[in-house]
This record gives C-alpha cells, sequence and structure tokens, in this order.
C-alpha cells in the first residue's frame, strides 16, 4: 500500500486495517506499507481490496506476489463452439 | 490448499510485499539471477521465469509450479521491465490455463455438429486440402505466436508452399507504426526503449491510455511523480481516460486531430526558428508524398518547399481542425522548441488504427526529428504495442504478407535469393507476389468462390478474429453458409471465431510450451514449459511442422529442401532425424532453440542482431542489436542510432540512421496534408464511434474472461456517454440501448460519465466481450500504406430499444 504520506501520518487508517480479519500487516517504510490479504473467496478477496482502495490516505495498491486454490478459477465466458 | 502451505504461501506473500516496501527506490539495473531467491521455498514448489502473456509491455513474472500446476504468480524482481511489479491482469495470468472449458480435443463439423477426432486425421485433412489447393490456403496469426511459432508458419507458407498468403492480426493494431518507422528511418521498431519514461521531463499520450493499457509503464511515471520528481503529462485524446485524470495537461480534439495537431508544432518551430538547426542539418531529409501513387518512399522536398507546404497550419487554421484551442497548440510548439527538457511521446492504438496512420506516425516522429528531441534518453517518439509478441514475431520474423525474415520482403529478388538461401531452398521457392492483407484475406475468404473469392482454407492460430475484425458481418459473419470455405482453428478456448470453424484444433497455451516473445522496446524473452497441456491440447509450432510433415509424406516438394530432405529436419548428435511431426517425440529435443537458432542467422541483415538462444535463457530478455563483446559476452543495446550506445553507428557521427532510405544516414521528416476521417457523423448517424480496451480485460476476453476477479470487476462491455447526450435523448443510467451503424447493431448497457469521459457526440465501446461485439458496427477503411483499418471513428447512432427497428 502506498500512502500519501508517511505511514505514522495514517494511524486511523492502519487502525481500519487491523479491523479486518483477514488481513495482515507488515513492514512499513515511508509512505509505503506491506499487507496480505487470505481470504475464503474471491469475492471477500474482492471487497477487501476495494475497501482497503478507498480507506482515507492510500494512494495506491500493488500486488507482489499472488497464490490460488486449485478450485479458484471458474468459467464465466458465455462463448459456445 | 492445506492449512501448512497455505501459511507458507500467506508468510511468503509478506515476504514478497515487504521486499517491495523496505527496497523503496526500485533498483534501475538488475542481475538475471537476482530475486529468484528470494521466492519460497517449499518442497514440491519449483519457481522459474517466463514474460507476461498479456500486453506488449512484457513485464516478466515468476510462475509456480506444484504437482504438474501452476499455483502461484509473482513480479519478477529480477526483471528490467517490471522490477518486480505486475498490474492486475498480471498477477492473474496463472489462471488463464485452468478456465472450465478448456479445448482438449480436436473437433470436426459434421452436419452441422462438432465431433471428436483424433489429432491424425485432423493433420492429414488439413493437409489433404492444402495439397489439392495450396495457393488457395491462407494462414492467419497473430502477435502472441511465439517467435519459433511464427517462424514455422512463415517458413511453411512462404519456403514450403510458396504462398503468401500469411498475415498476423497485428496488421489490426500496429502496422502503421511499422510503416511510420520505415517511412522515416528505413527500418523497424523503436528506437529508444522504457528507459525513456524514467528521465523524461514531458510525457505525451497521443490518443493513448497507457494508466490501463500499459500500467506497469505508466507506473515507472507516476512512481516517479510520488518520489517528488516533476514529470509534466500531456494527454491528447478524444476523451478522458485514467490517464487524463493523472495528466497535467488534457488536450481533446477531434477524430483525426491528431494530425493536425503535429503538423501545428512542426509550423510553430519552423516559424519560431526554433527547430534544431544543427541536428536537421546533419541527420535530416525533407520528405513528401508523390503526387501520383504515394509509395513509403516518398519524394526529396527541400527544406524551403517543406516550410511552403506548413505555412497554412498556423495555430488557428489546427485549433479549428483539431479543436484543441491555439494557445495550447503554441504551447506544444514552445516545450519542443526547448532542448534544455526531454520529451519522450507514447503512442499505440490511437495512432495506429487511423487511415492517416502511416502519417500520423511519420508526422510525430518528425515532430521529434525537427525539434531535436531524438536520440538522447528520455527524448523519444515511442510506439507501444499490445500483444506480448506483436515485435518479436510479426515485426521480426516478418510474419506479415509481404515480408520475409530480416526485414526482407518478397518483392525483392535479392532477398527471394537470399532467403531462399538461408533455407537451403530451390532457387524461385518464394513467390514474388504479395499475399493478401489481413482485410484482404477475409474479403477474399468470405467471398463465394464463383465470385471471385479465391482462398477456400484458412487456418487462425492464437487469435480471434470474429471478434477483432472491423465490419464482421461483412468480413467474417457471411462465411456462413459457403460449404467450400473450410475455416481451421488453433485455440484454448471456445470464441467467436470457433463458432464458425470447420475444424477445431486444441492448442496449449503459455507455460505448457516452450516459448519465445520479443516485447515493444526490442526485448527478446525466453520460457521453458513448465505444465503440461490440458487433454490433447498440443503446440502451434508442431501443428504447423505436423501438417508441413504430412505435405511431406504426400509428396509435396515445397517441404523438400534442395537435398531433398523434409524443410524442419533436426537431426541428432549421431545424424539421425529427430520425428518432431509426432507429438510424442516434439520435446525430445528443444525445436525452439533450433528454429532460433536458424532464425537469429537473418537477424544481422537489417542490424537487429541476436544472440545465440543459452544468452536468453540466462537473461530476463536482451534487447537487440545485441552484439558480442571482445571478451565474449553480449551486449543489448538500449538505444539505436546514437553513437553513445548503438555499436554500428560511425565513430563521430553522433546520430547515424544507417538503414536510411536516402541511403545517407539522415531520417525523412515528412509533410501530410492533413485529410478528415473517411466516415464522419451525419444526420442520419450523428455520433462518433470509438473502439478499445479495459485494464480488466486483455483483448477479446478469451483469457481473461476466464478470470473469475476480472470477470466480477469487468462483467459486460457498455456504452460510455456523455451525460448531455444521454439527457437530449432520454436515455437512463443502465439502460440498454442499440448501437447503429451502416454496417451492423450492438446492444449495450449504457455508462454515463462512467470510467471514460467521451465528450458530446461522441461513444466509446469496450471490445472485450463477445456476447457483444461491437466489431459489427466498425469500419473496414484502411490506411493505404498499412491496411491498418481504423476502428477510432466511424458514425453511428444511439437508439433506444423501443425506437430500434432492428432486433438486436
Amino acid at each position: 500500500m502506498t500512502f500519501s504520506s508517511e505511514v505514522v501520518e495514517h494511524a486511523a487508517t492502519v487502525e481500519l486495517l487491523r479491523s479486518i480479519p483477514e488481513l495482515d500487516i507488515g513492514e512499513s517504510s515511508g509512505c509505503r506499507l506491506a499487507i496480505v490479504i487470505d481470504t475464503d473467496s474471491q469475492r471477500r478477496d474482492r471487497e477487501i481490496w476495494t475497501a482497503v482502495q478507498q480507506l482515507p490516505g492510500v494512494v495506491e495498491l500493488a500486488v507482489a506476489m499472488v497464490a490460488f486454490d486449485d478450485d479458484g478459477q471458474q468459467n464465466d465466458s458465455q462463448a459456445d463452439c | 490448499m492445506d492449512s501448512k502451505r497455505r501459511g507458507f504461501l500467506k508468510s511468503a506473500a509478506m515476504a514478497a510485499a515487504g521486499s517491495l516496501v523496505v527496497g523503496g527506490k526500485l533498483p534501475s539495473a538488475v542481475r538475471a539471477d537476482q530475486g529468484v531467491g528470494e521466492l519460497p521455498v517449499l518442497d514440491g514448489l519449483t519457481w522459474n521465469k517466463a514474460p507476461c502473456r498479456f500486453c506488449g509491455t512484457g513485464c516478466h513474472v515468476q510462475v509456480g509450479v506444484e504437482s504438474g500446476r501452476v499455483v502461484a504468480i509473482a513480479g519478477d524482481k529480477a526483471a528490467d521491465v517490471n522490477k518486480g511489479l505486475l498490474c492486475v491482469k498480471g498477477y492473474h495470468v496463472g489462471g488463464i490455463l485452468y478456465g472450465k472449458d478448456r479445448l482438449t480435443k480436436p473437433l470436426l463439423r459434421k452436419e452441422g455438429k462438432l465431433v471428436e477426432i483424433e489429432w491424425d486425421e485432423a493433420i492429414e485433412i488439413i493437409a489433404k486440402r492444402i495439397f489439392e489447393s495450396p495457393n488457395t490456403f491462407a494462414f492467419y496469426g497473430s502477435g502472441q505466436w511465439t517467435i519459433p511459432e511464427g517462424y514455422a508458419a512463415q517458413k511453411f507458407m512462404k519456403g514450403g508452399l510458396g504462398n503468401n498468403h500469411i498475415d498476423p492480426n497485428a496488421r489490426l493494431c500496429m502496422a502503421s507504426a511499422v510503416t511510420g518507422f520505415l517511412a522515416t528511418y528505413g527500418v523497424d521498431e523503436p528506437a529508444g526503449c522504457y528507459q525513456d519514461l524514467d528521465e523524461c521531463d514531458v510525457l505525451i499520450t497521443w490518443g493513448n491510455n497507457p494508466a490501463e493499457m500499459h500500467p506497469v509503464l505508466f507506473s515507472r511515471v507516476t512512481d516517479r511523480r510520488s518520489r517528488g520528481e516533476t514529470v509534466r503529462i500531456i494527454d491528447i485524446s478524444t476523451r478522458r481516460t485514467r490517464t487524463s485524470d493523472a495528466a497535467t495537461d488534457y488536450l481533446e480534439m477531434q477524430p483525426h486531430g491528431d494530425v493536425a495537431i503535429s503538423l501545428g508544432i512542426m509550423h510553430l518551430l519552423i516559424q519560431n526558428g526554433s527547430y534544431d538547426k544543427s541536428f536537421v542539418e546533419k541527420h535530416c531529409n525533407f520528405r513528401g508524398a508523390e503526387a501520383e501513387t504515394p509509395t513509403l518512399q516518398g519524394e526529396a522536398i527541400s527544406e524551403e518547399e517543406f516550410r511552403n507546404r506548413i505555412a497554412k497550419y498556423t495555430p488557428e487554421y489546427v485549433a479549428e481542425l483539431s479543436g484543441v484551442p491555439a494557445d495550447k497548440i503554441r504551447m506544444l510548439g514552445e516545450l519542443f522548441g526547448n532542448r534544455d527538457i526531454r520529451i519522450t511521446s507514447l503512442w499505440c492504438m490511437g495512432m495506429n488504427q487511423h487511415t492517416m496512420g502511416t502519417a500520423i506516425n511519420s508526422l510525430v516522429h518528425g515532430v521529434h526529428l525537427l525539434s531535436g528531441h531524438f536520440g538522447r534518453p528520455g527524448d523519444a517518439p515511442t510506439s507501444l504495442t499490445g500483444q506480448p509478441s506483436a515485435c518479436g514475431t510479426v515485426r521480426e520474423v516478418g510474419t506479415l504478407a509481404h515480408a520475409l525474415p530480416g526485414g526482407r520482403v518478397v518483392a525483392k529478388p535479392e532477398h527471394r535469393q537470399q532467403c531462399e538461401e538461408f533455407w537451403n531452398l530451390k532457387s524461385g521457392s518464394i513467390n514474388e507476389v504479395p499475399g493478401y492483407h489481413t482485410v484482404k484475406m477475409f474479403e477474399q475468404f468470405t467471398k463465394p468462390t464463383a465470385e471471385g473469392g479465391d482462398i477456400t482454407t484458412l487456418f487462425v492460430q492464437v487469435t480471434n478474429p470474429g471478434q477483432t475484425l472491423p465490419n464482421l458481418n461483412a468480413l467474417f459473419n457471411s462465411k456462413q453458409g459457403l460449404e467450400n470455405k473450410f475455416l481451421i482453428v488453433s485455440e484454448v478456448y471456445p470464441t467467436a471465431t470457433t463458432q464458425l470453424a470447420d475444424l477445431i484444433l486444441p492448442a496449449a497455451l503459455w507455460v505448457e510450451k516452450n516459448g519465445m516473445f520479443g516485447n515493444s522496446e526490442r526485448r527478446t524473452q525466453q520460457w521453458f514449459k513448465m505444465v503440461e497441456p490440458p487433454g490433447e491440447a498440443r503446440d502451434d509450432c508442431w501443428m504447423t511442422i505436423a501438417i508441413a510433415h504430412k505435405l511431406f509424406e504426400m509428396g509435396h516438394e515445397g517441404m523438400k529442401d534442395k537435398n531433398g530432405e523434409f524443410i524442419f529436419s533436426i537431426k541428432d548428435a549421431d545424424g539421425r532425424e529427430i520425428p518432431i511431426w509426432e507429438f510424442e517425440h516434439y520435446y525430445d529435443t528443444n525445436v525452439d532453440k533450433h528454429l532460433f537458432e536458424e532464425y537469429r542467422l537473418f537477424s544481422t541483415m537489417k542490424h537487429k542482431n541476436l544472440a545465440p538462444y543459452d544468452e536468453y535463457v540466462k537473461a530476463r530478455g536482451l534487447r537487440w542489436p545485441v552484439v558480442q563483446q571482445e571478451d565474449g559476452s553480449w551486449r543489448e543495446t538500449r538505444f539505436r542510432f546514437s553513437e553513445f550506445d548503438d555499436p554500428f553507428v560511425t565513430k563521430g557521427q553522433e546520430f547515424e540512421f544507417y538503414h536510411s532510405s536516402s541511403n545517407d544516414g539522415r531520417a525523412q521528416i515528412w509533410f501530410h496534408e492533413y485529410a478528415p476521417p473517411p466516415e464522419v457523423p451525419d444526420e442520419d448517424y450523428p455520433m462518433w464511434l470509438c473502439t478499445g480496451r479495459v485494464l480488466e480485460h486483455w483483448h477479446t476476453g478469451t483469457l481473461t474472461r476466464r478470470l473469475s476477479p476480472l470477470n466480477r470487476a469487468m462483467p459486460t462491455a457498455y456504452v460510455e456517454m456523455n451525460s448531455e447526450d444521454a439527457k437530449a435523448a432520454n436515455i437512463r443510467q443502465g439502460e440498454r440501448v442499440i448501437i447503429e451503424s451502416r454496417r451492423g447493431t450492438c446492444e449495450l448497457p449504457v455508462w454515463i460519465d462512467g470510467r471514460g469521459r467521451p465528450p458530446r457526440g461522441t461513444v466509446f465501446v469496450p471490445f472485450f466481450d463477445e456476447t457483444k461485439l461491437i466489431n459489427t458496427c466498425t469500419l473496414e477503411a484502411h490506411d493505404p500504406f498499412s491496411k491498418q483499418p481504423d476502428y477510432k471513428k466511424c458514425a453511428v447512432r444511439v437508439l433506444k430499444k423501443s425506437e430500434a427497428k432492428v432486433p438486436s
């Protein structure tokens, strides 16, 4: 996560992050903070992503790594041979 | 996933995220072996590098494989392109392999129904059709072909069959960039590289939306801003996008306004005397189109003549043509007149999908040359590509209907002769007549044979023309009912194209096979097969070789070289032929390596030198020309034509355009007269239609529509409307409307003032959605040189469903 200024200036937002059970907080440096989201569904993953994006002071989210379940991929295409 | 493994991957993810955070400023240079050690180590989990499968940026990913399955993706910190970052599509790229509806068995249409057949039968059907009528066969590929796949297809068609009807979908996306580079420098592809984004003071996006289409590249610029650097972004566009949101200046132009704007900048540079006289005198000529039968060579004109022609493009006249205020044109003129700053121009489809595509590409190069904003890091005119190997496979291998590998063309006898010698073919094997370009190829395929439609069998690999061709009803859908027309499609999933296919071949995808790509900055990249393809899916390259060998068995002379050997023959160390046409033996050797080593011999002919295959195994790609040093190492080139970096520039020249079309080491500054688009809104069809892409989906969505997170984020195509237009037509947010052009209709939900914000009189529709084919409406009018169609502007009307006469 990248904040608009030093992470320490966004204590309220960091507290909100701590209230999300699927989210772990890692190291911070300057205006950047490492987090990991571990959810049971992609829907929840998306909800958290959207919520975190909208928290006060958050200017950017970048992904460092993603791992997924075997059954995580669904086919939503409506195309047919 | 068991809890131990889950916990492990979670801690690995934290380590990866933490390294980005603590790393602060990302490294400006990286070693090939850097970064891998920081990835999680787990019994049974292996990591290997691959370029991302999506766009032309060429990000590298680390692919985590466990039990024969891709289970994790991480940005590759050792990669200079992305330095560990990925976009939203990139970090989901592993999932593209695992959609539920993967094609796993060859399917033949019999009496209207698709039935499973064996591979041997499929190959025999194709070979027989080609053997019986080799000249009415055409091969259609893409910038998603790997380099060896494209090279094999090219050799099979032009060398083996003596048939030049091979063209890629890249004709639809970057052909005008090619002709722009050729017309200006005499040789294709950008002179600069992504380092220009790190060093420019001003970034101009010409009809380009990198914030969504090339987000990792755009983040190199926005990241600089977040570190406190000043980078002025000027977005010139026909609608507001996410790039406009980040821009310092947004200049809204009318369609084709870019041509007028570039002429206006050049007018000001000349009028104000602020052009770089020294650079122009030493390194440039002036060029204009011939009055009759214009060519890419054009004719020489004097500087005086150039001044005369450009004189009328005053800021006021340009404002009238482009819609951009005169003071903004003056602002651009002043910026380009300032040599103390560095300016990079970026463009992609906006300037390429354009009926004046060659002209506008040449003009923007001309603006940079005239102003001297060229050849220093940060000073560059740079085109981006939309596919992972549009450059590597299409432009360098030359899988276009007129081209041969190594920048050779079929029309020149000496080029054909060189190629025949490289391929050890009999003299005269290669046909001198260029084949059909994409639009013509599909016209000839969908036209009844009795009416002159002389393509009867069409083989499509790694692309989806049933969704991407313009004017789909005329160029694709009209194939229905033509019984002697046979469509073969190699695909990974069902698509709009497979719906009309007579034979479907299941294809291996990405890390299910070996591969090589070439990205937008001349970077050649390599990866190894990591997992098995599902069912009976097989490599596209193998398909081409198997068909060629079947023809060889049938006695087709073209499949033999001068010595009577199979043209794709590969022998083992004992001189025994390896039967690579049998799939069970295809991986007995590294076919990619054999093909690449053969292909790279061509690469020196236009100073696009490639290193041996094994050098690419070690690196995260190398930018050509790659030249061997005295110590035996291989050195890549970041800035072509500049003495400080390009080994082919003569010492003391500072700059040298060593493939100059005027044979004097100079680049050409072109003049092209502004011309309006071929179809403009009128009383019946009063709106402009622009089509394009979105962040979440890649091109036709064949891959990204199988990724639930992306598909949920962007589940449907839509039509962006201006709120005033919607209000005037009594259209509400989310209402389904009919977009209608003179060629077709498309039903879509309305998004008013959504992600993109078109001005009054313009609508925008993305093309990723196979259930809402907007290309039924687009126009097949194309650039006269590049033959690339214009998907960015045609005339439509927006009808409420209750008003529509034609049901969608």
